[in-house]
């Protein structure tokens, strides 16, 4: 007699001589049950739904029949009926999902002036990038193609989300025609110059820097200023310097090796939507900040967690005699890698004084040279 | 007998699985009563059985029909007789060829037989 109430349906009974209605029933084997009485001609019963026909059948038109409540399926159905759009509108966004997932929607080209954006796309289209096409190409054949195809200097191919973001640099125009001035290419001293065309903007003796302006290319000719090719023989004296600051006790910063997790949080892009925080318990610490794209498809979710390290200050002590020899060696291996092949160097000095930090090791190199500019 | 028992009323809390404990409680109590009264066990098993859940449940075994029902009477035939239960808010969770179950506070109920009606 246990039923299950998944599949019963409520009914309303009217009639008369419902007494009668019940033993035909239970006569019949029609098992109903929770049977109320609401007045002299009306019960309510509950009957299983694959008996609910056998009954109809039975009773006919002595009795009037109405359903009060249909069995779950049925009323789930019901639900589903009136939530139609909702259920078509959610089946739909799902199907879209699946089929939108990892697929280029979007192709953003920036930074050409030259070649129009129309035809960098049928560039791509060619390698088989196209819209809505799953995104697995290979980001630097496609920049390599594409420096190939056009006059690019510089192509660079970002994927974020479902967009495909292309940034170009296009070649910088020919500067053929117009006279470039003659600049220092290196740190010197003038010790004689020749100017042959072109205004001198130095003279014997001067300090020029690396890129400082040795001659203009113009010359005044009556009161008029006049472009020229410039052309200079120029003798002097390079220097190559490099100075090493030793100290002869350093504090250091380091990791005593306790660490804890002080904040951790869920971001979608910048926005933090709910986190966890702990009270950092180090005196002298740390943060590192780590994070950990869950996806970055659809929602640019994110894992932040912030560590905390503990660290303390350590003092040492260095004995500059002990690795003088040292410091000297790395010094002339970094200076001479300075010096062009083509350039002998005159004189070496190696300079050692004493500060009330430490000691700072200069060395000096010198190279008397002979420039000529523009002679064809 | 085994056992005791000061009562055939039984109180508990009415629901399906409390019915499948009275039931086969109901078997064994059967069983015991006709072991003491000294009765046929053939009679009766055929016999009307009849469990009170207090006055709050009632069970009836081997009934023939329902002469009557309303909120507050309820009467069944059995055998050559009848019974009839008075009390309000009567609903009959429970109803097949041979057993009922009606929930409902139950004020009295007496047995009839036909020449009365």
């Amino acid at each position: 007699m246990i039923n299950n109430k998944f599949d019963e349906i409520r009914l309303k009974i009217t009639g008369n001589n419902l007494t009668n209605f019940i033993n035909v029933c239970v006569s019949n084997g029609i098992d109903i049950d929770n049977i109320y009485k609401e007045d002299s001609n009306c019960i309510q019963v509950n009957v299983k739904n694959n008996k609910y026909k056998l009954l109809k059948n039975i009773v006919k038109n002595q009795y009037k029949i109405e359903i009060i409540s249909d069995n779950f399926s049925k009323r789930l159905m019901q639900i589903m009926k009136f939530r139609l759009g909702l259920i078509i509108g959610l089946v739909l966004s799902f199907v879209l999902f699946f089929m939108l997932n990892n697929r280029l929607l979007t192709i953003h080209i920036s930074g050409n002036k030259k070649v129009d954006k129309q035809s960098i796309e049928i560039a791509l289209e060619s390698c088989g990038i196209k819209k809505y096409n799953l995104m697995n190409f290979d980001s630097s054949a496609i920049e390599d193609f594409l420096l190939s195809k056009f006059d690019f200097s510089f192509v660079s191919i970002v994927t974020k989300g479902n967009a495909l973001i292309i940034n170009i640099k296009e070649e910088i125009s020919d500067i053929k025609n117009s006279y470039s001035p003659i600049t220092a290419e290196y740190n010197m001293v003038i010790t004689k110059i020749n100017v042959f065309s072109g205004t001198s903007r130095v003279s014997i003796g001067d300090v020029l820097f690396k890129g400082d302006v040795v001659v203009e290319p113009y010359e005044i000719r009556n009161n008029d200023l006049v472009e020229v090719s410039p052309c200079a023989e120029i003798y002097a004296d390079i220097f190559f310097s490099e100075s090493y600051k030793y100290y002869s006790s350093e504090s250091i910063l380091v990791r005593t090796g306790n660490s804890c997790i002080v904040d951790s949080s869920v971001m979608i892009g910048n926005i933090k939507l709910f986190g966890h925080s702990v009270n950092n318990n180090f005196e002298n610490f740390e943060l590192v900040e780590k994070s950990l794209p869950v996806t970055d498809y659809f929602l640019p979710i994110v894992i932040k967690k912030t560590y905390s390290y503990e660290t303390k200050l350590v003092d040492i002590e260095h004995n500059f005699e002990e690795e003088k020899t040292e410091i000297i060696d790395n010094l002339k291996k970094s200076v001479y890698s300075k010096v062009p092949k083509t350039m002998s160097i005159d004189d070496e000095q190696i300079i050692i004084s004493s500060t009330n930090f430490g000691n700072i090791a200069t060395i000096n190199l010198k190279s008397s040279v002979y420039l000529r500019y523009n002679f064809n | 007998m085994s056992k005791t028992y000061s009562s055939i009323f039984f109180v508990i809390n009415f629901d399906y699985d409390s019915y499948i404990i009275v039931g086969d409680y109901m078997n064994n109590l059967i069983e015991e009563i006709v072991d003491c009264v000294k009765l046929p066990f053939n009679e009766i098993v055929n016999d009307t059985k009849i469990i009170m859940l207090s006055n709050k449940a009632f069970y009836v075994a081997n009934y023939k029909k329902i002469l009557s029902y309303s909120n507050d009477k309820l009467s069944l035939k059995i055998s050559n007789d009848y019974i009839e239960f008075l009390g309000d808010n009567f609903i009959i969770s429970q109803i097949n060829k041979s057993e009922i179950i009606i929930r409902g506070k139950i004020k009295s109920f007496h047995f009839g037989s036909d020449n009365d009606k």
